[in-house]
């Protein structure tokens, strides 16, 4: 019997305007790609049922508008999440030089309880344009020097390796969450049953 | 010599925001998480306390305070305060623009109309550095001569529009949202002080004319009004709620304005 409730999962996708945060999220939720250039609005979300390690997890995956457009509202975003993912644009280098200050940003925001082991997943998009045959150097670097953080390079456009990083998303996020349960949950208190309590009369 | 005082704006660390009316942003002023959500962050926080020693806790606290007010010195969008645009160095082909604002929106007219998302495309932070520096010491610079890319050039217009004392006030953004309810937006701008109304009319009249060429870089009207209106409509939301609520019309007013430029800023009939 499943005794826990069904995981509800929070996802942060963070980048640079124009990586393809909301082409990542659109491929990966609804399997479309869009070739119409829109800016997005302000944040929203979409959720996606997944399984993983044999349990169905809901991913709220929360798709933002780049380039601190609202600054102000990060730790309402931000809070609770259980993964991050930070997307940039395999074409365009400076997009990667932005990843440190998007996880400064978040970690800053949303002030997870362990700065150092919150999980990220790091996503070179738009490898439709310049596919290569090795994963970039430079940000595998930057990864493995950053803790828990994975790596993948995507196209939203054809959706290659869309569901395998998301795959890593949602299994990292249900590990966080789990950890944190833990964490608040230490141990459960044992309450001795007590059978020599008598049940006759009133106790005062 | 059109412009012998140095440009007071810029960079960031410099300005100084002096008013108070800013809402703090308060974490419990949200409805945004979910229930199971909430008592998540409300367990983070008791095993905090009892995992963290009260000193490092307390350091934890410092540091957060620290941080929290660097950001709100730096951050756009909210203070009435920064830099006056009165006291910018005027154009000298327009004593009610600043210098600033003009070489950097014929920069942007001249390069950076095949660039793919110019104004949603942030610039390179190195860049954007570099230039704020220069323009600090000359506002009429030859940005050429720097071998920048176009996009560094409208990051740096726009914070120095989010920086900068606000385009539209804050006391008439609820008189402009209901004005635009009814259409009729043109009876508040009338209300700008004329200098503000002219450095709006100037940059309104130049997204017209980036809008234009959307073929070559896919910024349409609606594009730029959705990268641009945090930047000339600068509402504070306190709270995840009332941005949800608040973001559908701001952008069609940035929007409607790009579009009927002629109308609202040229004296010439609605299209």
């Amino acid at each position: 019997m499943e005794t826990r409730k069904r995981a509800f999962l929070k996802v942060i996708i963070l980048g640079d305007s124009g990586v393809g945060k909301t082409s990542l999220m659109n491929q990966y939720v609804n399997r479309r790609f869009s070739n119409e250039y829109k800016a997005t609005i302000g944040a929203d979300f979409l959720t996606r049922d997944v399984t993983v390690d044999n349990k169905l997890v809901t991913l709220q995956i929360w798709d933002t508008a780049g380039q601190e457009r609202f600054a102000s509202l990060g730790v309402a975003f931000y809070r609770g999440a259980d993964c991050c993912v930070l997307v940039y644009d395999v074409t365009a280098p400076n997009t990667m030089d932005s990843l440190d200050a998007w996880r400064n940003e978040f970690l800053e925001q949303a002030d997870p309880l362990h700065h150092d082991e919150f999980p990220f997943v790091v996503i070179g998009n738009k490898t439709d344009i310049q596919a290569k045959s090795e994963k970039n150097s430079v940000t595998q670097s930057w990864c493995s020097g950053k803790g828990n953080v994975s790596y993948f390079e995507t196209s939203a456009k054809n959706g290659s390796r869309v569901e395998e990083a998301f795959q890593t998303v949602a299994q990292k996020a249900l590990e966080q969450d789990t950890e944190l349960t833990k964490e608040a949950y230490p141990s459960p208190i044992q309450l001795p049953q007590d059978n020599n309590k008598s049940h006759e009369g009133c106790s005062c | 010599m059109g412009c012998t005082a140095s440009v007071q704006v810029l960079p960031y660390s410099t300005i100084k925001k002096t008013n108070s009316n800013q809402q703090p942003v308060n974490p419990d002023d949200n409805n945004l998480q979910q229930e199971n959500q909430q008592s998540k962050d409300n367990n983070v926080n008791e095993s905090k306390d009892n995992k963290v020693t009260e000193q490092e806790r307390r350091q934890r606290e410092q540091q957060k305070q620290q941080k929290k007010t660097t950001k709100k010195s730096r951050s756009s969008g909210t203070s009435e305060g920064g830099i006056r645009l009165a006291e910018c160095s005027m154009s000298s082909n327009n004593p009610s623009l600043p210098q600033f604002i003009e070489t950097c929106v014929e920069y942007i007219e001249a390069e950076g109309m095949n660039t793919e998302g110019i104004y949603r495309i942030p610039g390179n932070k190195a860049q954007v550095d570099l230039l704020q520096n220069k323009f600090q010491e000359d506002p009429n610079l030859d940005i050429l001569s720097l071998e920048i890319q176009v996009n560094a050039v409208a990051t740096v217009l726009k914070t120095f529009l989010k920086e900068s004392e606000p385009l539209i006030p804050f006391s008439l953004h609820d008189e402009l949202l209901e004005a635009a309810e009814k259409k009729n937006e043109e009876g508040v701008l009338q209300k700008l002080h004329p200098l503000n109304w002219e450095v709006l009319k100037y940059f309104i009249t130049h997204l017209n004319r980036v809008s234009k060429q959307k073929e070559n870089h896919n910024m349409d009207s609606r594009n730029l009004a959705l990268c641009l209106w945090p930047t000339i409509i600068r509402i504070d939301f306190s709270s995840y709620d009332k941005m949800a609520q608040g973001t559908r019309i701001p952008p069609e007013i940035v929007q409607t304005l790009i579009d009927q430029y002629g109308f609202f800023f040229h004296g010439e009939n609605e299209v």
